[in-house]
């Protein structure tokens, strides 16, 4: 078994590179079919900018609106379509924002309350089907975006890595021209203890950087795609609550239509009473199940909901004047 | 020729002199070449994508600030390109192919030189994208960090953690 050092790696690095050229003749070919290009070009076009994705996105992200409108104007297929999207399907945004808009023109407390308790079953049930699925489906976006936040976590571990490494320094040089041996003992025992700090953040960064999208639980994924829902699932738990506290204490005398005549048959017959106890019953149990979904998964992902109490690191023993 | 003069050159081709932009060609050319085919394994796929990549940054020219060094605007070009053709196409034909032997006359020298260098570049192939790049960009180009930098859009000290990490993990692999 051969050791190499750091150096020998990157000479060896540097040779592999270095002997890989482009042939004299390669390289004059490829000029001359370059050049023939640029000179039949009429003027330079700038197609990095028009290929970039954000700028295609930027472009399209305006006309959004104008698309729902369209859709809830024509009242038709997409919309039907667009309400069978589960997250990471490309109607799924359009499908949240038709609800949005649904909410804002229901009026009628009643139809409200049932508009959210319609959408509070499609959230428990999306979350049911998530858990089900296949992780090789994740889509695209959502896997780059892990990637993304993968690298951002890796370089912010990275940076407080390179400051203990700073500090760790500071703290060798100062047990070298240690004089007394008390003085040694307090050096030794703080760069020890840097010592335990950066193995636990390389370890920590070992982590990050081995961590697959498969492995992240599925509330986090999901906060990935559903961003502000998790906010939005316990407002609209709140929300049919209300509306359902709502109904249970109104007082229609005093409303001009508690003073109108009641049409005949309206309350119906007593079995169609126990029918809507039952049925309001068992709508404020989903509404219970929803809202412990919610709350387990707000607890999970939510950087807003107060963090669980952990156990602190305990302060070094640095003497004062180390300090 | 020093970043000054390949920047004076890149001003030149900015203001259309297609002759400056041959001149970049001819200096940079290699330098991309080898960078592409570290990652695509494949010499006509290379030749191709560097192609591509020369005709972009003339297109591209009006967006290039020439206070920034032409050499590292060029190549975030290149590795944008090689991962959007990496995620299409996937590298299947050995390095050996491309590598051009130095005419020694050592032949047992010469075998033993490849198969380390093979090792090396298969070993460099198991690491994730990001170290490949700084490995290249930091060894074999000899960029210095700032130039790293600002091709892969990292700092600095990350990439010195990568350059160090990435180097530990390659002596790992070697002394298995």
């Amino acid at each position: 078994m051969t050791n190499y050092t750091d150096k020998q790696i990157e000479q060896l690095i540097r040779q592999a590179g270095r002997r890989v050229q482009l042939s004299v003749s390669d390289k004059s070919q490829l000029k001359n079919k370059l050049m023939g290009v640029i000179n039949t070009l009429p003027e330079r076009t700038n197609t990095y900018q028009t290929n970039n994705l954000f700028n295609q996105r930027r472009f399209a992200m305006p006309l959004i609106p104008l698309v729902i409108a369209l859709v809830i104007a024509l009242g038709g297929g997409t919309a039907a379509l667009a309400d069978s999207a589960k997250p990471g399907d490309a109607l799924y945004p359009i499908d949240q924002w038709i609800e949005r808009i649904q909410e804002r023109i229901t009026q009628a407390p009643e139809a409200k309350a049932g508009l959210f308790a319609k959408f509070s079953e499609e959230r428990l049930a999306e979350l049911k089907a998530l858990q089900e699925l296949d992780p090789s489906e994740w889509p695209e976006a959502m896997k780059a975006k892990f990637e993304e936040h993968k690298q951002d976590a890796v370089a912010r571990v990275a940076k407080s890595i390179e400051r203990v490494n700073t500090v760790q320094t500071k703290f060798e040089e100062k047990l070298a021209a240690a004089k007394t041996e008390a003085e040694r003992e307090a050096f030794q025992k703080i760069v020890e203890h840097l010592d335990e700090v950066m193995a636990k953040r390389e370890e920590r960064m070992n982590a990050i950087e081995a961590s697959d999208i498969n492995q992240i639980p599925i509330r986090a994924k999901l906060r990935e795609w559903r961003g502000e829902s998790a906010k939005e699932m316990l407002e609209l738990h709140r929300e049919v609550l209300k509306q359902l506290d709502e109904d249970d204490n109104e007082d229609t005398t005093d409303t001009e239509d508690a003073k109108l005549p009641l049409p005949e048959g309206l309350l119906g017959t007593d079995q169609d009473v126990a029918d809507a106890t039952a049925q309001a019953a068992d709508l404020k149990a989903k509404m219970a199940l929803v809202a412990q979904a919610a709350q387990d998964w707000y607890e999970q992902v939510s950087p807003w909901y107060p963090p669980k109490p952990t156990t602190p690191e305990p302060e070094p023993n640095w003497p004062p004047h180390l300090m | 020729m020093n970043n000054q003069e390949i920047n004076q050159l890149a001003r030149a081709a900015k203001e259309g002199d297609s002759g400056a932009f041959g001149q970049l060609f001819d200096e940079l050319s290699d330098s991309v070449y080898r960078f592409l085919t570290f990652r695509l394994r494949d010499d006509e796929q290379a030749k191709d994508l560097l192609s591509q990549i020369w005709l972009e940054a003339w297109q591209s020219l009006r967006r290039y600030n020439p206070d920034r060094s032409f050499r590292t605007w060029l190549f975030a070009i290149a590795r944008y390109n090689l991962i959007d053709h990496y995620r299409r196409y996937r590298p299947t034909v050995s390095l050996d192919a491309v590598i051009n032997r130095s005419g020694s006359t050592d032949i047992e020298a010469e075998v033993e030189l490849a198969d380390e260098m093979a090792r090396v570049v298969d070993n460099i192939d198991q690491l994730p994208e990001l170290y490949q790049t700084v490995l290249k960009l930091k060894f074999v180009e000899e960029l210095e960090y700032p130039e790293i930098a600002e091709i892969t859009g990292k700092t600095e000290n990350h990439l010195r953690v990568i350059v160090k990490r990435g180097l530990d993990k390659l002596r790992a692999n070697y002394e298995a």
